[in-house]
């Protein structure tokens, strides 16, 4: 039995150890999640403009931070390892201690991507308290529901706004996408949150859903954040202006634009080590994926259709530009007070 | 046309799995995770061909179970009590007669009542809030502990294993959680490295432990002349097949209850139904005996996954797995939007329907081969199989991580196959687990619990009265009352229910 038992698992192990093969895409999630569909289409699709085997290899961890974290650390500096971050892992590296620094690498491809808000029909932003299911990745979509149900606090300080935060809204933690959804559907939640192409998929048409805010794109050429051209006249700071008589401002403000960008203008990245040898050919692999008709409606299919950023520098620039020392404490603060998240305060990033 | 090449494909494999003795549905799943991602840019295909594998595996295990006396997998071996003994005699035609317009009757009609009917059970789904899922989980909970093996501590130990298993990562504020400082673990155990290791590794070794050698008896007389006598028996006895389904429908509804239980559930009332003297004795190759249990799998199979469906919650380990498959295309199981989605129940109907008949009609014809299959030494496939587990399970890092996981989950597995601990009762006490830590925080902050800052909490101005308010959450407080029944019960009673370990 043993001699057999043992013969089958080194056949095992041989079957196993040759199925391996090129480009690596790491993800720092598990399979199914969405950053992890999406680098399946990307792997599929790159490998046509590459020319070469690319596969996708998950390293899934609290907060998705271990994946990221094991590329800083010893995988970018394999040639062929490309990695795949979306825009939870911009907000941790404001918020949480992680190891991975984006300006340690080069950038091979941004998907400048956008999230939708929506509430029921008729539901009056001014009135009554709004049940609220929260998750990763809702920091800036929170902080600027907080800002609509609020309006202008005092100094609009994010103590002014806690304060209202605490009387107006119920924060349900840990809430599943689908679950949100029937949460919605059933009146258990006030607000749905999805990705562009999931609001067309789940919510567009149906009557008693109305799209409440989107918060627009980043224009990288003159570092301003412009509307969403898929949702015309949905911007944020257009719909609060409409609502309160004035633009929104002040520190929980900052905060927001300071998590939104991080989190939305590389909402879906692609990075490899500086200097890799690789990184030219990937980056012009990518360049022709993109403008491949074929190879980009499936990408759209899954993200909505959205602009690409190739240009590293620049937006790390613009991105830098947001971070202050009173920006960062306070989305620490509201991150932390708000919502319950263990976030910390990194000087560090301020250099 | 796709769809129909992939559900051919689907049956083709499912059938080939579902001959090799004890290898079985959810093996057959474990061994096509790594296909998932050809699946991502269609589902609904990757759909329709995992329902085909999963309604032709069911199928064709009752055929192993009756040429050869191996179950073909758990579910199928209250089919040996009659169905091998007919093989012995030489009547293994008219057996699988038996099995195959048995399996086919109740596959088509429990799948067809099931999967079309499925979104009007998605409108019960609108009823169920933070509490309401609450009360479920634990009513799920309960039902599968003590109602799943007899022994009430080996039980005990189980659910508390799972829920342990199912705690492992991050909790609701993602910190981690019982990771034991391996970072690997902070995204929790993954369900296939699960199942693999407490359902397929174990299996396999048996097999080499027992040195399963799996050839049927000689067959008698004509072969199509056998089947048509097959055909009959159930015409005549259609009664018997019809409640055999009935009873593995309603056992598959039940988390971590169905699988064996409702075959052998089957056999029983079969038997309590023929008091009179039977001319052959049930055990020595009744027809009646083997026909009155045989399609329980496969109505169990389809009502398994209608609380998959509708709450994620897997009924029985190869749920679990078509639940991990379908994750890792991007169609997660148990969203309630999908319920709404005419393609996803259409998808789901089709595969399983295609595959029941599929496998029927190549059962027919393709006896010979079957017979072939069954004469390969079992480890030639069993390497095969090993093989495709450790790779499916590499899918997910590729480090030595995922084996060293693996082998810890097989070791386990092997420990509770050989004390008899209810590995059921460990999966869906894993699945529950977290469902259950989600909705008692959801509920709790719902109804007033406030966490300001991590560390500082409050449960001031809680409001109980409106959640123990039979007006607000009726389901909620009847889903907790029967929890406890259950539980009470499950002390009180003398017998300790049905053994499934």
């Amino acid at each position: 039995m043993f001699k057999r038992l043992l013969l089958s698992a080194i056949l095992s192990l041989g079957i196993v150890s040759s199925a391996f093969a090129d480009y690596t895409l790491i993800v720092p999630q598990a399979p199914g999640k969405g950053t992890s569909v999406w680098s399946e289409i990307i792997a599929k699709n790159l490998e046509k403009f590459v020319g070469e085997p690319v596969v996708v290899r998950h390293i899934p961890g609290a907060r998705d931070i271990p994946g990221f974290n094991k590329f800083h650390n010893d995988l970018r500096f394999d040639d062929k390892t490309i990695m795949v971050a979306h825009g939870g892992n911009g907000v941790s590296y404001l918020l949480d201690k992680v190891d991975y620094n984006y300006f340690d690498y080069e950038l091979i491809g941004s998907m400048n991507n956008d999230i939708v808000l929506g509430k029921h029909a008729g539901a009056k932003e001014k009135e009554g308290t709004w049940t609220i299911a929260g998750g990763s990745g809702f920091e800036p979509d929170a902080a600027a529901v907080a800002m609509l149900l609020c309006g202008p606090q005092g100094n609009n300080t994010v103590d002014d706004y806690l304060k209202c935060w605490r009387e107006r809204v119920i924060w349900v933690n840990g809430v599943s996408g689908g679950e949100k959804r029937l949460g919605f559907k059933n009146g258990e939640f006030d607000v749905a949150r999805e990705s562009p192409a999931a609001w067309k998929r789940f919510y567009e048409g149906i009557e008693g859903n109305e799209l409440w805010f989107t918060h627009g794109i980043l224009d990288l050429e003159n570092n301003v954040q412009i509307p969403d051209p898929n949702f015309p006249n949905t911007q944020f700071e257009d719909v609060y202006e409409s609502l309160w008589g004035e633009q929104p401002s002040g520190d929980l403000y900052n905060a927001y634009k300071l998590t939104r960008n991080w989190r939305d203008a590389i909402q879906k990245s692609l990075w490899m080590n500086k200097g890799n040898p690789n990184a030219a050919k990937v980056k012009a692999a990518v360049t022709e994926m993109i403008n491949d008709p074929v190879a980009s409606a499936e990408i759209y299919a899954k993200t909505g259709e959205y602009p690409w950023i190739q240009e590293g520098p620049e937006l790390l620039a613009a991105l830098k530009s947001l971070i202050t020392e009173k920006a960062l404490k306070d989305a620490v603060k509201w991150n932390q007070e708000a919502y319950g998240f263990p976030s910390i305060y990194k000087p560090e990033l301020l250099k | 046309m796709d769809y129909v090449i992939w559900a051919l494909i689907g049956t083709c494999y499912g059938m080939l799995v579902g001959i090799i003795p004890i290898a079985g549905v959810t093996t057959a799943l474990i061994t096509v995770f790594s296909m998932g991602a050809y699946f991502m840019a269609d589902p609904y295909l990757g759909l329709v061909f995992l329902t085909a594998i999963v309604a032709s595996c069911a199928s064709a295990d009752s055929y192993t179970s009756i040429l050869t006396g191996i179950p073909g997998a758990s579910t199928t071996a209250a089919c040996v009590i009659d169905g091998y003994p007919m093989a012995k005699k030489g009547q293994a035609a008219r057996a699988m007669g038996i099995a195959i317009t048995d399996s086919t009757f109740n596959g088509v009609i429990f799948a067809a009542l099931t999967f079309f009917l499925l979104p009007y059970y998605g409108k019960v789904i609108v009823l169920f809030g933070r509490p309401e899922f609450l009360g479920f989980m634990t009513m799920a909970l309960a039902c599968v502990g003590f109602v799943a093996s007899k022994n009430v501590f080996l039980s005990i130990c189980a659910i508390i294993f799972g829920l342990a298993v199912g705690m492992v990562g991050e909790d609701v504020v993602s910190n981690p959680r019982l990771t034991f400082g391996w970072e690997y673990l902070q995204n929790g155990i993954g369900m296939v490295v699960l199942l693999s290791g407490l359902f397929g590794v174990p299996e396999l070794l048996d097999g080499f432990r027992k040195k399963l050698k799996s050839a049927a008896p000689p067959m008698e007389g004509n072969y199509y002349e056998g089947l048509k006598e097959g055909f009959g028996d159930c015409k005549k006895n259609w009664r018997d097949m019809a409640r055999g389904g009935i009873i593995g429908f309603v056992t598959g509804l039940l988390p971590g209850v169905g699988g064996a239980v409702g075959d052998f559930l089957a056999y029983g009332a079969t038997k309590a139904a023929h008091k009179e003297k039977q001319e052959v004795p049930f055990g020595s190759g009744n027809p009646i005996g083997l026909l009155g249990c045989e399609g329980a799998n496969n109505a169990q199979k389809v009502s398994s996954m209608i609380p998959a469906c509708l709450f994620g919650i897997p009924a029985a380990p190869f749920a679990a797995m078509v639940m991990a498959i379908c994750m890792y295309f991007g169609m997660e199981i148990g969203t309630p939007s999908l319920l709404d989605d005419l393609q996803f129940t259409n998808s789901l109907a089709f595969g399983y329907i295609f595959g029941t008949i599929g496998v029927a009609l190549l059962s027919i014809f393709l006896y010979k081969w079957i017979l072939k299959i069954l004469e390969v030494p079992f480890w030639i496939y069993a390497t095969f199989i090993l093989a495709v587990i450790v790779y499916a399970n590499m899918q997910y890092t590729g480090g030595w991580e995922d084996l060293a996981l693996l082998t810890i989950l097989s070791a386990i597995g092997c420990v509770c196959k050989h004390f008899n601990i209810s590995r059921p009762a460990i999966l869906v006490a894993y699945v529950v687990a977290f469902k259950i830590d989600e909705y008692f925080w959801g509920t709790l902050q719902l109804y007033g619990y406030k966490q300001w800052k991590p560390g500082l909490t409050s449960m001031e101005g809680f409001r109980w009265g409106e959640l123990f308010n039979i007006y607000n959450h009726p389901i909620f407080l009847v889903c907790i009352v029967v929890a406890l029944g259950i539980f009470i019960n499950s002390l009180v009673r003398k017998d300790k229910g049905l053994d499934y370990t």
